[in-house]
């Protein structure tokens, strides 16, 4: 009989597990995402442009998000403190990977790591011993929950006029996986046309050989819409179509908005290319590539 | 004999489990009231059944008559959590039921039920009915993206806004309200109660994606 006992505990317990349904939120584990600051040099040299660059090491499965995260998440953010005179330009983002998730929820980011740069200019004389650089990165890390997160890093390089580079194999990495800017002799296709009509834009590339896998990527700001997306690309052609709205429609239109032309290089190889959509004029020639800017750049809303 | 007893209760059990399994696959999908497919906004909005936190059936064609608001929900989102920090969601729906505002939350994430969101409403004391719709056939009807993702349904049974709950994304669950925030579905919804049309009826929403089971 006691043994008759012993066997009902286990029955009674697999009978519990398999009927219950399991609820409850998943395990969250620690250290999803690691950030670090880095440097393409040892040293700061008065007037020599540098690049400083955010490392994010992600746990497997779990992604983080570029400028624009697609239908769900957040983009993540990057502010940068210098000392007053130094040039900030915009943040440089590697090609993210293109994730769908169930229910058809596209998803843009980055999967296991990336690198973030910043170009960064300094004044041509100025009178320090060292510069201190601070970063404020924040992020939001998914799997099957979602989980925020933000970092400040920090580093104080010294001054000097003769500086050698740092970690150079690693820049040389992501600057490889960085988008083609637009309007360069490498920049695989050409814009053949563009007109606008209600809203919905219509862009004809023209490829200098037949894409595999063309893909684009939105990077619309905030405040506005896109809708009825469409991309097919027929041997050397991609046409490219979408509606845009604002928001609020008493707000105007922004200048540009960008985008990524994201397609197989060779074969099981991901390529980007950037594609800057001029909404206020369809009909005005593309800007040339973006240069340093002065303003200190803040990227994305404030979170 | 003994051998022979406990044999026969994991085989009891087997069947349990298995009749329980059958049943669910039988279970008929929540009936359709009209052939509407897909949420468009301006057309009339897709009828659904189903089940409150409670167990009762929460059938969107008998609140004919009523202002309806749908917050897609996921307690484990941060996005959720901040605004139920904030209380912005019970303060809405407060602040609108006696002008005939039914408020309800869908929960479609796939590993959380009845359960979980009786005791959701009962930690938060809420105002409103929680459904679950852990199954995401709703969720796919509206073609909700996001925790949180909001619709607004008007009398006569027109879907009038989709999109944020607010014009500032946030994913902190502490941070305070951005300043300039515009909450879209107070502006609405005081617009609809006051008899005009809602000037901003898409907005992109913002959130944690919906947790859809994974395609089997």
């Amino acid at each position: 009989m006691r043994a008759f006992h012993a066997c009902l505990i286990p029955a009674v317990l697999t009978l519990l597990a398999l009927t219950i349904p399991a609820a409850g939120q998943p395990e969250i584990p620690e250290g999803i995402v690691r950030g670090e600051l880095i440097c393409d040099y040892r040293a700061v040299e008065p007037g020599q442009p540098f690049q400083l660059g955010v490392l994010f090491q992600i746990m497997p499965e779990w992604h983080i998000y570029w400028r624009y995260p697609g239908d769900a998440g957040l983009p993540t953010e990057v502010r940068l403190e210098l000392p007053e005179g130094f040039e900030i330009g915009p943040v440089r983002w590697p090609v993210p990977d293109i994730f769908m998730q169930p229910g058809d929820i596209e998803g843009y980011g980055y999967s296991s790591g990336t690198l973030l740069l910043i170009p960064v200019r300094p004044p041509v004389a100025f009178d320090a011993p060292s510069v201190p650089i601070t970063v404020h990165v924040s992020w939001l890390s998914c799997l099957e929950v979602c989980v925020p997160g933000r970092k400040t890093l920090r580093m104080e390089l010294p001054v000097s006029e003769n500086r050698s580079p740092a970690h150079t194999a690693l820049f040389d990495e992501w600057v490889e996986r960085l988008p083609l800017p637009y309007g360069t002799p490498e920049t695989p296709f050409e814009i053949r046309d563009v007109s606008v009509e209600n809203s919905m834009f219509r862009i004809h590339l023209e490829w200098k050989q037949s894409p595999r896998k063309v893909q684009w990527i939105p990077a619309p700001d905030r405040d506005l819409l896109l809708e009825q997306v469409q991309s097919i690309t027929d041997g050397r052609q991609t046409r490219l179509q979408f509606r845009v709205e604002r928001v609020d429609p008493e707000k105007p239109f922004p200048d540009l908005m960008h985008s990524l032309i994201v397609y197989e290089s060779t074969p099981g190889n991901i390529s980007g290319a950037e594609l800057p959509v001029p909404l206020k004029s369809a009909q005005a020639p593309f800007p040339p590539r973006e240069g340093l800017t002065q303003a200190k750049e803040k990227e994305g809303d404030g979170s | 004999m003994k051998k022979a007893n406990c044999l026969a209760l994991f085989l009891v059990a087997a069947l349990w489990v298995g009749a329980a399994t059958y049943s669910q696959a039988q279970n008929p999908a929540p009936e359709q009231a009209d052939a509407v497919t897909s949420a468009v906004l301006g057309q009339p909005a897709p009828d659904f059944v189903l089940k409150d936190h409670e167990g009762k059936p929460a059938r969107l064609s008998d609140m004919r008559g009523k202002i309806v608001v749908l917050e897609w929900f996921n307690p484990d989102c941060p996005f959720v959590k901040r605004h139920y920090n904030l209380g912005t969601m019970k303060a809405l729906a407060d602040r609108y039921r006696e002008k005939g505002v039914v408020w309800l939350a869908v929960n479609t994430t796939h590993y959380l039920n009845q359960e979980s969101n009786k005791k959701w409403v009962k930690e938060k004391r809420l105002p409103y009915r929680v459904l679950d719709d852990s199954e995401g056939e709703v969720g796919r009807l509206y073609a909700a993206k996001t925790t949180p993702h909001m619709f607004i349904i008007d009398k006569k049974g027109t879907l009038v806004y989709a999109g944020g709950i607010d014009s500032k994304p946030v994913g902190n669950p502490d941070a305070l309200l951005a300043e300039g925030t515009v909450n879209y579905v107070d502006k609405a919804l005081s617009e609809l109660t006051s008899g005009k049309d809602v000037a901003i009826p898409k907005s992109k929403p913002y959130g944690c994606s919906v947790k859809y089971a994974p395609k089997k």
